[in-house]
């Protein structure tokens, strides 16, 4: 073989592997990893943590509502020991990403395309956090690099919750909504607490100052606990917490991504009415939490005419 | 000073000795200040979960389920009066630093057992292969600070493993337990068993964590 031709070959596989790293993934892994990934932590631990705690108490009460499917005769029990359990875990949260698969190994069997719109998403929200909270440019400079991220985010389409505005009734209006909230409402506060959580740190971070950004993720954190102080009274939430509400000065710098955040938690509430309601057979989980997952990806299902981002 | 110089001329390599050792001692008091002593890592063997429910899953059928319960004892003296720790330096193209390892033995009260189908089987003891990561300077949830790696062994009251310690010249198999439970745990504050695996007369399957509520049998 001419060395011409070995020449030729070697770029054209460099170009094809160039070409593949570049390309958005299936799978939901970023890579290569953001330089902030994670940074939020090194400067804020405590509330780090507490991410990681809410993904744990996340999966595990999915976890046990699919197990214990059909076999609750107390519900008001079940909620107690899961709220005392998951309580433990955020007094005493891990200090690393914990996989769910770790935790919730038949939900996440169950739930495949669910859990892969809600990984991806995760990585979003966590890179987000990290850039507020190291970027040294406090303007355009932060703004184009969460923009390039949510650019990022957005590229892998098989695994994107769209950023339209959709009305609440994506979230109760199916016919085996709002089962987890009558039966489980204190846990669903606790559910939208974390919620209320993740978005108000958005809003703490836009704080110009570094020390008025500290005081003010401190507040969150300290508000978040007394929310948990006394369930269901101390969590006074009517409906879920939206992030345009709660951070409007996030939201009016970056406008399209609140949606893609609600959109998100909104998923969280019905993967929460599917494993609840006994009007989902447990034939028909699957098939559900695929379908209702393609409505959290396409713009049109559900599209809000109230959308912020659309008014031009 | 003449003579010193005169020494230096006739050790080419005593300068590069000199700077090894400053970077050795430097990396021990290192290890003295910061890195914890051995009976530190005796409380990860003490927190290992009391009771886990498990299941292998098998397609077309049923799983396979199991479970454990167990208490602590005391540690396998006189080896294991304190966990064993032994620092190896990081190689490139790993941050500098040194991982830390530990090794645990603890026997298990009479009553434990794991609960393989209609078999009650008595766990003896834990032993415990662990990491501290901690030393490597790479602060990053996504690598966990601590590996531990828990064997819940069952049938061997003298802890004599996981290797024949004597062979082949004691003949048999180069391994000594045929029957345990193998978990990873990557974070000492929730303890969370990952990575199972049932070793069951030698035969391996691998296994999922079932938290359905309680730690109550299924």
């Amino acid at each position: 073989m001419k060395i011409s031709n070995i020449i030729r070959i070697f770029v054209l596989s460099f170009l094809v592997s160039a070409g593949a790293m570049n390309a958005a993934s299936a799978e939901p892994v970023w890579y290569p990893l953001p330089p902030e990934a994670y940074k939020f932590g090194q400067r804020y631990p405590d509330a780090q943590n507490l991410l990681f705690a809410f993904d744990y108490g996340h999966a595990l009460v999915y976890e046990r509502l699919l197990l214990r499917r059909g076999t609750i005769p107390n519900p008001e029990a079940f909620e107690k020991q899961l709220i005392q359990d998951v309580l433990k875990i955020l007094k005493n949260p891990p200090h690393i990403k914990v996989e769910e698969q770790d935790i919730a190994p038949n939900y996440v069997f169950t739930f495949p395309l669910t859990v892969n719109l809600f990984d991806w998403s995760h990585m979003l929200h966590q890179f987000v956090l990290d850039i507020l909270a190291t970027s040294v440019d406090r303007g355009d400079g932060m703004k184009a690099r969460v923009n390039e991220i949510f650019k990022q985010y957005k590229a892998n389409t098989p695994v994107v919750i769209t950023d339209q505005c959709k009305t609440m009734l994506f979230m109760d209006g199916h016919y085996f909504s709002k089962a987890f909230r009558s039966q489980y409402p204190s846990f669903n506060l606790l559910i939208w607490s974390y919620h209320w959580f993740q978005i108000k740190l958005y809003e703490a971070l836009m704080k110009p100052a570094q020390q008025e950004r500290d005081v003010a993720v401190n507040k969150v954190t300290q508000k978040f606990w007394d929310l948990l102080s006394n369930l269901p009274d101390s969590a006074d939430f009517d409906m879920m917490p939206e992030t345009a509400v709660e951070a409007p000065t996030f939201a009016a710098m970056f406008p399209r991504i609140p949606s893609a955040f609600d959109n998100n938690h909104m998923l969280h509430d019905i993967t929460s009415d599917i494993l609840t309601s006994d009007k989902v057979s447990r034939d028909q989980i699957r098939t559900e939490a695929v379908r209702v997952s393609r409505m959290d990806q396409d713009p049109a299902a559900f599209k809000s005419a109230k959308c912020p981002a659309d008014k031009p | 000073m003449k003579e010193r110089k005169k020494i230096m001329r006739a050790h080419p390599g005593f300068i590069g000795v000199l700077v090894i050792m400053g970077v050795c001692s430097a990396r021990m008091a290192r290890a003295e200040t910061i890195a914890p002593s051995a009976p530190f890592y005796r409380d990860f063997t003490m927190k290992v979960r009391k009771v886990a429910n498990f299941k292998v899953p098998v397609p077309g059928s049923a799983d396979f389920s199991f479970h454990y319960e167990l208490d602590q004892s005391t540690p396998l003296l006189p080896t294991f009066a304190d966990p064993l720790l032994s620092d190896l330096p990081s190689v490139p193209p790993e941050p500098q630093g040194y991982f830390r390892k530990f090794w645990d033995k603890v026997l298990l009260k009479d009553g434990s057992y794991v609960q393989l189908g209609d078999q009650k089987i008595p766990l003896t003891c834990i032993f415990i292969s662990g990491q501290d990561n901690r030393f490597l300077g790479v602060p990053n949830p996504l690598f966990p600070e601590y590996l531990i790696k828990v064997y819940l062994v069952a049938n061997d009251y003298t802890c004599t493993g996981p290797v024949n310690p004597g062979w082949p010249a004691t003949g048999s198999k180069k391994e000594t337990w045929d029957t345990y439970i193998y978990y990873e745990v990557r974070d000492p504050t929730i303890m969370l068993p990952t990575e199972v695996k049932l070793r069951y007369r030698w035969a391996e399957y691998t296994g999922v964590l079932v938290d359905n509520g309680g730690g109550a049998p299924l």
